[in-house]
């Protein structure tokens, strides 16, 4: 073991007395002026020029969640052969470690389903692996995606790191490879960022709704990118005219595609009001029938708990979420009033946006309370109560063969090492098993993926 | 109606309910623990487990009953039927909350194999002694995650175990000697060179690390430390400098080793 | 780099609300949001990033409230009036001393610094 080489062993380097003296020594030392002490200067100590610029080195200037994010650690990894995320014989390939199939890796990419903070860096390509979650998952949501968004809607409730937000993007993988590419995948990584006040906002009063062009764009903008493909075989349904750049376009029904409209129409991030987005969402709901369309919001406790914005109105009140566009969007098919023939409605929670009754409630976890019904959001409970409901699906952890078979894989990757056990006085326990370091990582996680990998790597 | 029930307990239950509510409620029922998203437990409420009269539900005339038996105890009726003995019961707790327990020869065999069993450390040695250097007011799960994140990032960037890493760079960077003035007592002072242990130059490599780690980018501890270590590791640390420097006044007052 | 809203010169990378309550006397934080909400300006923007109508807007806004040298103009009077009319505060503005009873013996240096006839030349 490299431990004991170490501590036994030579080191070639700058370990031998005489030779570092000679070699560092200083050339000249620089004499003090002659003529006294120099004069100390009183009062407070102000900010010279020279203090401000102190030379500072390194390579960034980031901080650490974004330098592991951007710093493209991930070339560093070695190169690794896993068998892809397929629909076909899901069943029979618990526990096997995947990585997601090629063209719907860049999909998700562009869609921001990877997240920050699950460890991509480790590995060349994001992998996961085949739970039983996603064999219940697709059993209880993707097979049902005939029966229509509405009567199909589902919310992954689990422990802080227990792989939610994984198991929504192996379901757009899922789906993705189920319908050979032709789905429509729409997603929403992180739906505070319509209520925390970083877009523009402007009032539709024809609609009587708020618009967030900057936010609609953007979103609209990665939506099209992933969708490049299918969007391109939808031809429009009605005619539509508008105008970019002074430049009228005059699109007709069944010549025109979607992704025409989308690429060319910039009507999105305009600053005044405009029906391009409900314009894109009935076109989607037209085409359900032969394009199924998978809606997943992660983080969607965020908007229950509190919901409402950073927005106000005229007369300073604060704007309920609902009141916007997305956010509107968001609650109609949540609540499923309304519907895409072929499809489904995906929620995913997060333990980071802390919990609410509201969301409880309206899930028939916990007990109306009509003593706390002030607290409440009794509107946003009953529209999401509506219509059969929102189904919860409890994400469990991990068992203990499917804990084993990540170390093994973790370790012929070089994320984890087998350290010694080491004891008082220096002793130390060599040539540990894979069977004692899987055993005391199932028993550290207790079969929480996220955590496991937070222990492997981030535990010393 | 339970509420209703609840609430007339609670009043003219007086202190006897209140008392051993917690106990008896504990001993009735190992405590259901809900997980936040499983569904909820069907235990039967509280009350029903306190007051077990083999029934579903607790109609009025129950609690009617209990009520009466309540201030027929407090006048001292000497108890006679099942509600009073069960009250007259409750004031006594100490006989049913007895914690009796006998281990087993399985469990006696069992713990005997523990006894001689070691346990390792929680954490590796050298990383602890970074991280108790770096702690500042005694908050040390702040500096264990400033290590932790340093070291992870080191594992990013050359994909070899960094406490290895770590290990040979401190190796590397400690000083082996060091001066200590000897008051001879006349007027010349003494310089005497002395070897520093393994723990001495490690501490000395440590901080001249951390001082290096001040001066880069970052604005946060963890990638300011990494790329301290990764370039110490390199041989490109002001720390080398100084060690250097110590190494040369050791050589120079070297006619003062006692040996 | 400033962007002048009502005659001052506010920092381009200040967040609107925040920018009109630092620099002009009379608004403050909330005045500030109230303002912001009223002209349409989402929580998050930043001051060089205000349109002309918006500006206009926002200064059509401040020209309702009473701020600056009019607000000044009025705390100025105020305190004349007291002087004129004799009462206490008055007196004890003139006299460069803290009008609601606190101790003298010490620690009056606000008192000392703000309390003027002429509060706000």
């Amino acid at each position: 073991m490299n431990w004991v080489a170490l501590r036994r062993g030579n080191f070639p380097l700058t370990r031998n007395l005489h030779n570092s003296a000679i070699s560092f020594a200083k050339a000249n030392v620089k004499k003090k002026p002659l003529g006294g002490k120099t004069k100390a200067k009183q009062g407070f100590k102000t900010k010279n020029a020279s203090d401000s610029k102190v030379k500072k080195s390194g390579t960034t200037h980031l901080v650490f969640k974004d330098a592991v994010r951007r710093l493209g650690y991930e070339k560093y990894a070695p190169v690794f052969t896993a068998n892809e995320l397929a629909h076909k014989d899901l069943d029979t390939r618990v526990g096997e470690i995947v990585k997601y199939k090629r063209s719907t890796e860049s999909k998700l990419r562009l869609l921001g389903s990877f997240k920050k903070y699950q460890h991509h860096e480790l590995f060349r390509n994001p992998v996961s692996l085949i739970s039983e979650n996603l064999i219940q998952i697709n059993n209880r949501f993707v097979e049902k995606f005939d029966d229509g968004s509405a009567n199909n809607r589902t919310i992954l409730m689990g422990d802080y790191k227990v792989g939610k937000s994984t198991l929504i993007s192996q379901t757009q993988s899922l789906v993705d490879d189920k319908y050979n590419g032709e789905v429509v995948l729409l997603h929403f990584d992180y739906p505070e960022r319509t209520k925390e006040g970083t877009s523009d906002y402007l009032f539709n009063k024809r609609r009587e709704i708020y618009q967030q062009p900057m936010f609609t764009k953007r979103w609209i903008m990665k939506t099209r990118q992933a969708n490049k493909d299918i969007f391109s075989k939808m031809l429009l349904s009605k005619d539509v005219t508008f105008v970019t750049r002074k430049v009228e376009f005059k699109y007709e029904a069944g010549k025109n595609t979607l992704y025409e409209y989308l690429k060319n129409c910039h009507d999105f991030g305009k600053t005044e009001s405009n029906n391009a987005f409900e314009f894109f969402i009935s076109e989607l709901k037209h085409h359900s029938a032969t394009y199924p369309v998978l809606l997943s919001i992660d983080n969607f406790n965020a908007l229950t708990t509190s919901p409402f914005t950073k927005y106000k109105h005229p007369d300073f009140k604060p704007i309920h979420f609902k009141e916007f566009e997305v956010g509107k969007f968001f609650l109609d098919y949540a609540s499923g009033s309304e519907n895409f023939t072929k499809g489904g409605v995906l929620l995913g929670e997060s333990c980071d946006s802390g919990k609410h009754d509201n969301l409880s409630i309206a899930l028939g976890l916990t007990a109306y309370d009509p003593y706390r019904a002030s607290s409440l959001d009794t509107n946003l409970i009953e529209r999401l109560m509506s219509n059969g409901g929102i189904s919860v699906f409890d994400v469990q952890q991990l068992p203990k063969s499917q804990i084993r078979s990540l170390c093994e894989f973790y370790h012929e990757n070089g994320v984890l090492f087998m350290r010694d056990y080491i004891y008082k006085d220096d002793d130390r326990e060599v040539d540990l098993s894979l069977e004692q370091i899987a055993d005391l990582n199932y028993t550290k996680s207790g079969g929480n993926p996220g955590l496991l990998l937070k222990h492997v790597t981030m535990s010393f | 109606m339970s509420s209703i029930f609840r609430l007339g307990a609670r009043t003219v239950g007086g202190s006897v309910f209140r008392t051993f509510t917690q106990s008896s409620y504990r001993a009735a029922a190992p405590l259901a623990v809900r997980f936040k998203s499983s569904p909820a437990a069907t235990t039967p409420s509280l009350t029903a487990q306190i007051f077990p009269m083999d029934k579903d539900t607790i109609t009025e005339k129950d609690v009617d009953e209990w009520i009466q038996s309540l201030q027929r105890l407090k006048n001292g009726h000497t108890p006679d039927n099942a509600t009073e003995i069960y009250i007259d019961e409750l004031t006594r707790p100490e006989e049913y909350l007895k914690q009796q327990f006998e281990a087993s020869e399985q469990q006696l065999q069992e713990q005997q194999t523990f006894e001689t069993a070691r346990i390792p450390l929680a954490s590796i040695p050298v990383v602890d002694n970074v991280v108790n250097l770096i702690m500042r007011n005694g908050k040390k799960s702040q500096a264990r995650k400033i290590v932790a994140r340093a070291l992870y990032l080191i594992y990013l960037k050359m994909r070899v175990d960094p406490v290895i890493v770590l290990e040979e760079t401190l190796e590397k960077l400690g000083p082996l000697t060091n001066t200590k003035v000897v008051k001879t007592g006349h007027a010349k002072n003494i310089i005497r060179p002395y070897p520093l242990n393994e723990r001495q130059r490690r501490r000395y490599a440590i901080l001249w690390i951390l001082d290096g780690a001040a001066k880069k980018k970052s604005s946060d501890y963890s990638v300011r430390l990494a790329e301290e270590i990764m370039s110490a590791h390199a041989g490109k640390s002001s720390g080398y400098e100084k060690k250097a420097s110590m190494h040369k006044v050791s050589i120079a007052q070297r006619a003062y080793i006692n040996i | 780099m400033g962007v002048h809203v009502f005659g001052k010169s506010i920092k381009h990378n200040s967040l609107v609300s925040v920018g009109l309550a630092k620099k002009i006397f009379g608004v403050g934080f909330l005045t500030a949001e109230r303002i912001c909400a009223k002209v349409g300006i989402y929580p998050q923007m930043r001051m060089n990033q205000l349109t002309e109508p918006q500006i206009l807007a926002i200064n059509k806004e401040l020209s309702d409230l009473t701020i600056e040298g009019h607000l000044k103009q009025k705390i100025n009077d105020n305190i004349k009036l007291k002087r004129t009319i004799g009462t206490w505060a008055g007196q004890r503005h003139a006299a460069g001393l803290p009008v609601r009873g606190q101790r003298t013996r010490n620690n009056a240096s606000t008192a000392n610094r703000l309390n003027k006839l002429d509060r706000h030349t």
